[in-house]
């Protein structure tokens, strides 16, 4: 007997369905699944074959062969479990389906325990999400602890159920059960006290080009001695952004989803993602990969921030793999097993010391380090990933006068109130150009978007030939110029918006 | 061979199980072939059966039923893909099955468990 149950597997962040077709006959006894299946898909022979059986059900001494159609996509983990599951139940005539009852309107997921528990499993808000967009979208089965996270999506109904047996009675009519629904509104109220900006004394150079990548989505690189507050201030960049829209934070959670970082109690991701990965870390792990691919840190980064500490203390290589993504806002991984493109679009804020001792420049410490140390340590932020860094501040230690001052500083609050305002700005004036931000503009917008006044250009060529920018720098102070003027509600670009700009660039040429 | 008497009676023993206890008609008994042997070929019903005998006088080197390993089941199958086909049936389109008879020589008594549809 032949039966066909509907299940979905993640690919990259999106998601495809998969057919698990189950064939039981005549022959000699044997469990094979065929349809590229990994390890972990391999070992669901065992699961399945006690879950039947500890589920009252028996097991058949007879042909079992599985199919996981479109044979060529490669399956991995254990999604699939259920599927097979009840496609042996289905197969061996153990279940008899209700009368109303269309399988193939139904998707099952879910990892099944030994005993015939449902188990959650990663990956489900890709599956939902994409079931959603098709013109007639199936319902999902799923464990109760991926509940919360299917029906998160609009239009896709969701059943839970806790064990084998409950979804046997509810495919043959004995038990109802309504489709299961989560209050969206609710998950987004929950919002936690960040760390505040004016936590932070003095360094006003600082917050201000806090300010301006918050607006524009720029990046940023902060260089100064120790304890001078790098740390500190990069750690404030989330409680300046606005929060995510549904859209985003969908995205957000698909990425999140994929790569098992959700808990049951924490379904969707509604908060501006902050990483800050350790300088040990590995490029797969910061760009993504591996033999099945994950996404990495500048993906779970993606509209939100990533950090990195101490930059010039990670591996030259793996700050070399940052290049593309910055300028793309994705990566693609190309793995034997698979091409996936995970989407990269984050804000970089990097921040080194200016030496190996750290006090180069320091009006009150002598820095002990020679030249050659400097220039060597100095060598690891290479030209080009300094070219798209649009933001180069120095962070100067602070005088006791400043730090001991009871002045009241600035709030977030206060700060993210401007920074909706300039965000409002580019929204409208993106809304053709499938981009939100200023960083994100392309050459053609830049033509398009920022019209300098005839002093603003002069200064700005006169600026490129003297200091040998590139062009990509142009450009980029372009952009920059245009996040300045917008927070100052100027159409136009006037020459002291270009004038900030090209200060915040000045930094890798004083290096050399 | 004490062993080999050993191995001989529990056969014994597990045959009459199976032809009394669970109504099976017993088709061959130590059927040997160039892979290998199988203790004893049943027919239950439409299925044929094929079934191993383990016999253990006492338990200190494991229960009988855990000597059958993986390399001896892949062993019996073979057997039994080859008895088959020797018949002239098609493997593919029989039900077939494969049944442990473990049987615990103790004394007085026997004990016999039967584990149907093993591996």
């Amino acid at each position: 007997m032949l039966a066909k149950v509907l299940s979905a597997t993640t690919w990259g962040i999106e998601a495809r369905m998969v057919e698990v077709e189950v064939d039981v006959g005549t022959g000699l006894p044997a469990f094979q699944i065929v349809g590229l299946p990994d390890a972990a898909v391999q070992e669901s022979r065992e699961r399945v074959r006690s879950a039947i059986k500890n589920s009252g059900f028996a097991f058949p001494a007879q042909r079992v062969t599985v199919n996981l159609a479109p044979a060529f996509l490669k399956k991995s983990g254990s999604d699939f479990d259920l599927a097979i599951a009840l496609g042996i139940l289905l197969a061996t005539g153990q279940v008899k389906l209700a009368f109303s009852f269309l399988l193939s309107s139904f998707v099952f997921i879910g990892e099944l325990s030994l005993s015939g528990e449902v188990k959650p499993v990663h990956g489900i808000l890709p599956i939902a999400h994409f079931l959603s967009s098709q013109k007639d979208p199936h319902s999902l089965i799923l464990s109760c602890g991926n509940a919360q996270e299917g029906a998160l999506v609009e239009g896709v109904k969701v059943f839970a159920f806790r064990h084998l047996q409950e979804i046997v009675d509810f495919l043959t009519g004995k038990i109802g059960r309504e489709p299961f629904s989560v209050d969206r509104d609710k998950l987004f109220t929950s919002f936690s006290g960040r760390e505040d900006l004016a936590e932070v004394k003095g360094q006003r150079k600082a917050k201000r080009a806090l300010e301006i990548a918050a607006c524009g989505g720029h990046h940023l690189l902060f260089i100064g001695p120790p304890g001078s507050g790098k740390t500190m201030l990069a750690h404030r960049i989330p409680s300046l952004l606005p929060p995510l829209s549904l859209d985003e934070a969908i995205e957000v959670t698909k990425i999140h989803s994929v790569a098992g970082f959700l808990s049951e109690d924490q379904p969707l991701i509604t908060e501006r993602p902050f990483r800050a990965p350790h300088h040990t870390i590995s490029d797969v792990a910061l760009v993504g990969g591996g033999q099945w691919p994950r996404p990495g840190e500048i993906s779970l980064a993606h509209h939100g921030v990533l950090f990195l500490d101490e930059v010039l203390e990670f591996r030259r290589n793996v700050l070399e793999t940052l290049r593309e993504p910055l300028e793309k806002g994705k990566v693609t991984v190309s793995r034997a097993t698979a091409i996936v493109t995970y989407p990269a679009k984050f804000i970089l804020v990097i921040a080194c010391n200016p030496c190996p001792c750290g006090y180069w420049g320091d009006p009150q410490r002598s820095c002990t380090c020679s030249p050659r140390q400097i220039l060597q340590y100095r060598g690891k932020l290479s030209g080009p990933l300094l070219d798209r860094i649009d933001l180069q501040v120095e962070v100067p230690r602070l005088e006791v006068a400043e730090m001991s001052a009871e002045k009241e500083e600035e709030s977030s609050l206060e700060v993210r109130k401007r920074v909706e305002q300039v965000r409002m700005i580019q929204r409208e004036r993106f809304c053709k150009d499938q981009i939100t931000l200023n960083g994100e503009m392309r050459a053609s917008h830049l033509r398009k978007f920022c019209h300098l006044v005839p002093e603003a250009k002069h200064l700005l060529d006169q600026s490129v030939e003297k200091l040998a920018l590139s062009m990509r720098a142009y450009h980029h102070i372009l952009k920059v110029s245009r996040t300045i003027a917008d927070l100052e509600g100027e159409e136009r670009i006037q020459v002291h918006h270009v004038a900030e700009a090209i200060q915040y660039r000045s930094l890798d040429r004083r290096w050399e | 061979m004490e062993k080999f008497f050993k191995g001989k009676r529990g056969e014994c023993t597990a045959r009459r199980f199976v032809e009394k206890r669970l109504r099976m008609r017993v088709v061959e008994t130590n059927f040997r072939s160039p892979w290998g042997e199988i203790d004893l070929i049943a027919r239950d019903g439409e299925h044929w059966v094929f079934i191993e005998v383990k016999t253990r006088v006492h338990t200190l080197r494991g229960l009988p039923e855990e000597a059958v390993d993986e390399k001896k089941q892949e062993r019996i199958r073979r057997v039994a893909e080859w008895y088959l086909t020797h018949k002239g049936y098609n493997v593919h389109h029989l039900l077939v099955r494969f049944d442990v008879v473990a049987v615990y020589m103790r004394e007085g008594k026997p004990d016999i468990i039967h584990y149907p549809g093993a591996f």
